[in-house]
């Protein structure tokens, strides 16, 4: 079966077909095009600028996406319904039930957190000379029959499985007791995880979103030099609270840092260390209770290397029985692969919408009906 | 500590005549809490409530706070992501002080967030303004001054302020 994915929910305009069989899933075709650039003129986020330029490259891009195949490229369409910005989101759902009506292909509503999840059972591309996109319009991999694949290892998840989703708008654990059967187990109670590191990152003058310089300064830094706090790290419920922590590092350079240069490196280096801490100690306090086989990592701050080297090793001295490893890093950003992923493991099990009725859902919880 | 002294001058926390007054210094979040619920106690519906002041300085707590005094059931989070979330309150109970003189109105908690926003003209790209005003909303938003050019007369600024010892927090209202 083949999947044409639509991501439309920030500012990353994707594309993908993707080869489902059985349990296995691999990227056909990929195309994004990004608006990184355009933001950083605007110095933030223009909802309007967003929806209009993802409207500009939507026709071209599909045109690129589908050749001379056109309806015959695809069997199903995979579009994020939610949660995301409304009128970014507005733009893949209506391209999304045009296609349907206008070729009769079935379509299905995937949820973005959903989607990240996906991105774990995605084949992984050995030969890849993927980049993150940042300029206008980038091909990576695009069609190559030359490409070989690996399996990845847990691209055939055993069930149930954990989720740790943590991006810039999410932090959620997420229990998955088939493909398709979502259960939200814990959340932020405040700021996504991201979203602490991309202010902590502001805090320090590193730009915006300076969650990836957060990360790449704490490489040098002592993660131990600053007893910053682990909110909520004790507490019986799987819930996630970043704004304390976040509060705690403006404190620190309020109150002992007024002036003077405080030392950025041991900042971030403990600053990660705190926000680590937790999401590791989280994840491994969900899982000795629902016991999941696979433990996944999903979402942007997948990409954070320490999170990664941290929870693979947490799972395999405390948990021993479960398989853990994270995802590719470059399916841990936007990407459309993913969502044509997850809506592949949706339509085999005929979790369609209507055309007619779908609509975006700019809040939409994972597991919410 | 403030709250002492303000007890002695009769004025309670949050009191309508605090509210009134310019500065409140609030030194836990206990007293936050306070201060949150009777200043939810005036709120009739149409109100448009602007946060302004630095990172960390409780501006998502007040509007959680304020959602949990209007009777919001779901979790309120930071809407610095998807810029604004939409939450429905329950209607208060008849005995509830909150139901003095709001009727029914009040049904819906707006919570924008301009943090992310390159512009005032922006808020009105997703929607936002039809939601300021309207008389069954309250609207909270952070980070008010980025788009102080399209909030409506009449709206209720706060701006928060961090103390030098790091814990307490200067409201200033106006």
């Amino acid at each position: 079966m083949r999947i044409l994915g639509i991501e439309t929910s920030c500012d990353e305009t994707a594309l993908a077909i993707v080869e489902g069989k059985g349990e296995r899933v691999r990227v056909a075709r990929e195309l994004v095009a990004s608006q990184v650039k355009i933001h950083k003129k605007y110095g933030g986020v223009v909802p309007e600028v967003a929806a209009r330029r993802h409207a500009e490259v939507m026709p071209w891009m599909l045109k690129k996406m589908l050749g001379r195949e056109r309806a015959r490229a695809f069997d199903v369409i995979a579009v994020t319904a939610g949660p995301g910005l409304i009128t970014s989101l507005r733009v893949g759902v209506d391209t999304a039930r045009s296609l349907a009506y206008a070729w009769g292909k079935p379509l299905v509503a995937v949820n973005h957190l959903a989607g990240h999840i996906a991105a774990n059972f995605i084949d992984e591309i050995t030969n890849t000379k993927y980049q993150i996109p940042n300029t206008k319009f980038q091909i990576p991999n695009s069609n190559r029959k030359s490409l070989s694949y690996k399996p990845f290892a847990i691209s055939r998840a055993r069930f149930p499985a954990l989720a740790l989703v943590v991006s810039g708008g999410h932090t959620e654990l997420v229990l998955m007791r088939d493909h398709g059967v979502y259960e939200l187990l814990g959340a932020t109670r405040d700021d996504a995880a991201g979203e602490a590191f991309d202010k902590v990152g502001k805090l320090l003058g590193l730009g915006y979103p300076g969650g990836p310089a957060v990360a790449k300064r704490a490489e040098k830094g002592d993660p131990h030099a600053i007893p910053f706090p682990r909110p909520m790290i004790h507490s019986k419920d799987f819930d996630f609270s970043f704004s304390g922590l976040k509060t705690a590092v403006a404190q620190y350079l309020d109150v002992q840092h007024p002036v003077g240069h405080p030392d950025i490196a041991d900042i971030c280096a403990s600053f990660q260390e705190a926000a680590v801490d937790v999401l590791v100690e989280k994840t491994i306090r969900a899982a000795r209770r629902v016991k999941p086989k696979t433990i996944l990592l999903a979402g942007g701050v997948a990409a954070n290397k320490e999170l990664r080297k941290r929870l693979g090793i947490e799972v395999a001295r405390q948990l021993p029985t479960a398989n853990c490893r994270p995802p590719p890093m470059k399916f841990t950003t936007d990407n459309a692969a993913m969502i044509a992923a997850a809506g592949y493991f949706m339509a085999r099990k005929k979790q369609f919408a209507d055309w007619r009725t779908l609509e975006p859902r700019a809040n939409w919880e994972i597991g919410a009906e | 500590m403030k709250r002492k002294k303000a007890k002695k001058r009769g004025i309670e926390i949050g009191s309508p005549r605090e509210i009134q007054s310019r500065e409140v210094r609030i030194a836990s979040l206990k007293q936050l809490r306070i201060f949150v619920k009777n200043f939810a106690k005036t709120l009739r519906g149409g109100e448009v409530i602007a946060l302004s002041g630095p990172l960390g300085a409780g501006k998502t707590t007040f509007a959680q706070l304020l959602g949990k005094a209007l009777g919001v059931g779901e979790r309120i989070t930071s809407p610095t992501f998807t810029l604004m979330h939409i939450h429905r309150t329950r209607k208060p109970l008849p005995s509830s002080p909150l139901a003095k003189g709001r009727g029914e109105r009040l049904s819906i908690l707006v919570h924008i967030d301009a943090y992310r926003l390159a512009n005032a003209r922006a808020l009105q790209n997703i929607g936002a303004l039809d939601y300021l005003g309207r008389p069954d909303t309250v609207a909270v938003v952070e980070w008010a001054e980025k788009v102080r050019r399209v909030l409506p007369r009449g709206t209720r600024w706060i701006n928060f302020k961090i103390k030098s010892d790091g814990k307490s927090r200067e409201l200033r209202i106006s």
